[in-house]
C-alpha cells in the first residue's frame, strides 16, 4: 500500500498495470482483415459465384472513391447518421425511463413487462410500412424506427441491472432512512451502469439496423436507400461499399459507448482485482 | 423485566418475538427477548451463530419489523430507521465509485444536509483513524481493515445517539480486529454514542463491553446479562488479569461452554 501513499494514489496504482499490457488485441483484428481479402479473392477468382452477386475484392475497393466521391454520398450518408443517432438517443433514453419507473414499481412491472416484452417480438419489417404511413418518408419516421429498435435492448438491461445492488448495500441506505427515490439514484443506477452498457451496445447496432431495414421499405435518402438504388443498376461494388459503411459505422458505434463507458464505470474498468474483497463490490 | 430508573435506558426490548417465513415451515429466530441498552454504555449481544443476534440488531435499527413486542428508542417507539441511530454490518459496504471521503459524507447527502458543514468533521474522523492520505482514494485502492475504518468513520460522521454494530471487524485478522475495536472504544467514548455490539468472540465481548446480554440458541432470548466493572479506557493489558478470566469462564458457563 505505501506506493499509494500519495495523493495521487490511483494513477502510482494503476500505471504499472497498463505498462504490462502486452500486444493490443485491435491487432489481432487487423490480422483477420488479409485472411477475410485472401479467401474472397480465391472465391471470385474461381468464379463460384457470378461477378454481379459477388464482386471481387479489387473491384470493390477500387469503387470506394467513386462511391464516397459521389455528390449525393454525403447527404444520404448524414441523412442515416442522424436517424440512428437521433433514434438511438430517443430509444436509449426511453427504455432507461420505462427501466427506472418500472424497476421501482413491482405494480407497473407485472402490469406492464410482459405487454413491453411481447411488444419486442413484432419485426421491424412489420412495423416499418406503419410508421411510414404515420411519420411520411422523412428523418422523424426512420428515427422513431430506430428508437424502437433499439428501446428493449437498453429498458431490459437497466431493469435487469438494478436488481443487481448489493444486499448488504441496500441495507445501508435503508437505515440511513433513505427514501427509494434515493436509493435508486445512489445506489442502483450506479450498480446497474455495467450492465447498462451492455444494453446501449447491443441498442446501438439495433438502431442502425432499424435505421436501414426502414430506409428499406421506403425512404427518399439515406445510405439504405442508395443501397437499393445502386443494386436495382447492378452496381454490385458500389452496393458492397456502402455494405463496408455499414460495418464502420458499426464499429464505430461501438468504439465510442466503449470509451464513454472507461470513463462513467471508472470502477469496473481500473480497478485492480481485488478477489480477497469482491464479495463487498459490484 | 427489572425497570431501572436511575440510569436512562436508550433502548428496550420487551418480549420482541421474530418469525421468518422460509417456504412452508416458519423459523423462529427471537422468543420473547428483553434487553436494554442504557444511556452512553457499551452491550454486546454475545450467544452462538443463529441465535438472532443480527435480527435483534436489525429490528433495533428498524431494518426489520418484529412479529411480536415492543421496541423503544429513547422513550419512541420504533416504527422505521431514524437518524439517530448509525448502522455498521460485516462488510464494510462502501460504494465503488466514490472515494473514501465521498463514501464518508453518504448519510449527510441522504439526510439532505449541506455537506460542506461537515467536509471538515469527515477530514477529522478520517485523520483520527489515520487515512487522511487515503481521503480521494477508490475502495479498491484500500486494504480490507482501511476499509472498515472509513466505514467507521461514515458511521459516526452524523453523530448518532445509538450505534449498531454486527460484527464490524469479523471478516479481519486478529491483528486488525484489535487495533480497530481499541479505535472504536476510543471514538465511542470521545462521542459519548451508546454501542451495541454483535460478537460470537467471548474475549471480544468482556474486553469491549460494559455489559453483556448473553443470548441462547434458536430461538434466541437472553439467558443473562454479564456486567463488566473494568476501568476505561481498556488497555491490552486487561486480557492478563485474572477476573477477565474469570468473565471469560462465566460467560462460557452460560453458554454451556464450559
Ligand atoms: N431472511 C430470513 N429468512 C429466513 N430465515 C432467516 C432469515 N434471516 C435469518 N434467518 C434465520 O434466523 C435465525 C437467526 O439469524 P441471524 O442472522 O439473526 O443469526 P445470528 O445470531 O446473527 O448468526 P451469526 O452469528 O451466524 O451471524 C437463523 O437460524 C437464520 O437461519
Ligand atoms: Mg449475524
Amino acid at each position: 500500500m505505501s506506493t499509494a501513499a500519495t495523493s495521487g494514489a490511483q494513477a502510482t496504482l494503476l500505471d504499472p498495470q497498463k505498462k504490462r499490457r502486452k500486444v493490443s488485441p485491435y491487432w489481432i483484428t487487423a490480422a483477420l482483415f488479409p485472411a477475410i481479402l485472401l479467401v474472397w479473392f480465391v472465391v471470385t477468382q474461381l468464379e463460384v459465384l457470378h461477378p454481379i452477386l459477388l464482386p471481387g475484392p479489387e473491384a470493390v475497393l477500387t469503387s470506394i472513391p467513386r462511391v464516397l466521391g459521389s455528390e449525393t454520398f454525403g447527404i444520404h450518408a448524414s441523412r442515416t447518421l442522424i436517424e440512428t443517432l437521433a433514434g438511438f438517443a430517443l430509444g436509449a433514453a426511453v427504455g432507461f425511463l420505462l427501466g427506472l419507473l418500472l424497476g421501482s414499481s413491482s405494480v407497473l412491472r407485472a402490469a406492464y413487462l410482459p405487454a413491453l416484452s411481447a411488444l419486442e417480438a413484432v419485426p421491424t419489417v412489420i412495423i416499418a410500412p406503419l410508421i411510414i404511413a404515420w411519420f411520411g418518408f422523412g428523418i422523424e419516421g426512420k428515427a422513431v424506427q430506430a428508437a424502437i429498435a433499439c428501446f428493449y435492448a437498453v429498458f431490459i438491461t437497466t431493469l435487469s441491472g438494478l436488481s443487481l445492488a448489493n444486499a448488504n448495500s441496500v441495507s445501508l441506505m435503508q437505515s440511513l432512512g433513505a427514501s427509494k427515490l434515493q436509493t435508486l439514484l445512489k445506489l442502483r443506477v450506479p450498480s446497474a451502469l455495467p450492465v447498462i452498457f451492455g444494453g446501449l451496445q447491443l441498442g446501438a447496432t439495433t438502431a442502425i439496423i432499424g435505421a436501414i431495414v426502414s430506409e428499406f421499405v421506403g425512404a427518399d435518402a439515406g445510405l439504405g436507400f442508395l443501397l437499393l438504388r445502386y443494386r436495382s443498376s447492378y452496381d454490385t461494388p458500389a452496393a458492397w461499399v456502402l455494405i463496408l459503411c455499414f460495418l464502420v459505422i458499426g464499429v464505430s458505434a461501438y468504439l465510442l459507448i466503449s470509451f464513454a463507458e472507461k470513463r462513467i464505470v471508472f470502477w469496473r474498468s481500473t480497478a485492480v482485482s481485488r478477489p480477497d474483497l469482491e464479495k463487498n463490490d459490484h | 423485566m427489572p425497570k431501572n430508573n436511575d440510569s436512562k435506558v436508550l433502548v428496550r426490548l420487551e418480549g420482541v418475538s421474530k418469525k421468518y417465513q422460509s417456504g412452508s415451515n416458519e423459523i423462529v429466530a427471537l422468543s420473547g427477548l428483553d434487553l436494554e441498552a442504557r444511556e452512553g454504555e457499551f452491550l454486546s449481544l454475545l450467544g452462538p451463530s443463529g441465535c438472532g443476534k443480527s435480527t435483534a440488531l436489525n429490528i433495533m435499527g428498524g431494518l426489520l419489523k418484529a412479529s411480536e413486542g415492543i421496541i423503544t428508542i429513547a422513550g419512541e417507539e420504533m416504527t422505521k430507521p431514524r437518524r439517530d441511530i448509525g448502522m455498521m454490518f460485516q462488510q464494510a459496504v462502501m460504494f465503488p465509485w466514490r472515494t473514501t471521503i465521498e463514501n464518508v459524507l453518504l448519510p449527510i447527502e441522504v439526510f439532505g444536509l449541506n455537506k460542506k458543514d461537515y467536509v471538515a468533521k469527515a477530514e477529522e474522523l478520517l485523520e483520527m483513524v489515520g487515512m487522511t492520505e487515503f481521503a480521494k482514494s477508490y475502495p479498491w485502492q484500500l486494504s480490507g481493515g482501511m476499509q472498515q475504518r472509513a466505514a467507521l468513520c461514515r458511521v459516526l460522521i452524523h453523530h448518532p445517539k445509538l450505534l449498531l454494530l454486527d460484527e464490524p471487524f469479523g471478516a479481519l485478522d486478529e491483528f486488525t480486529r484489535e487495533t480497530m475495536n481499541q479505535e472504536l472504544l476510543r471514538l465511542q467514548s470521545h462521542s459519548g454514542s451508546t454501542a451495541v455490539l454483535v460478537t460470537h468472540n467471548i474475549s471480544e465481548a468482556v474486553f469491549m463491553s460494559d455489559r453483556i446480554a448473553v443470548m441462547s440458541a434458536r430461538p434466541g432470548r437472553l439467558i443473562g446479562v454479564i456486567d463488566v466493572p473494568f476501568e476505561r479506557p481498556r488497555k491490552p493489558e486487561l486480557y492478563g488479569r485474572p477476573e477477565f478470566t474469570k468473565l471469560v469462564v462465566q460467560a462460557r458457563e452460560m453458554l454451556g461452554l464450559a
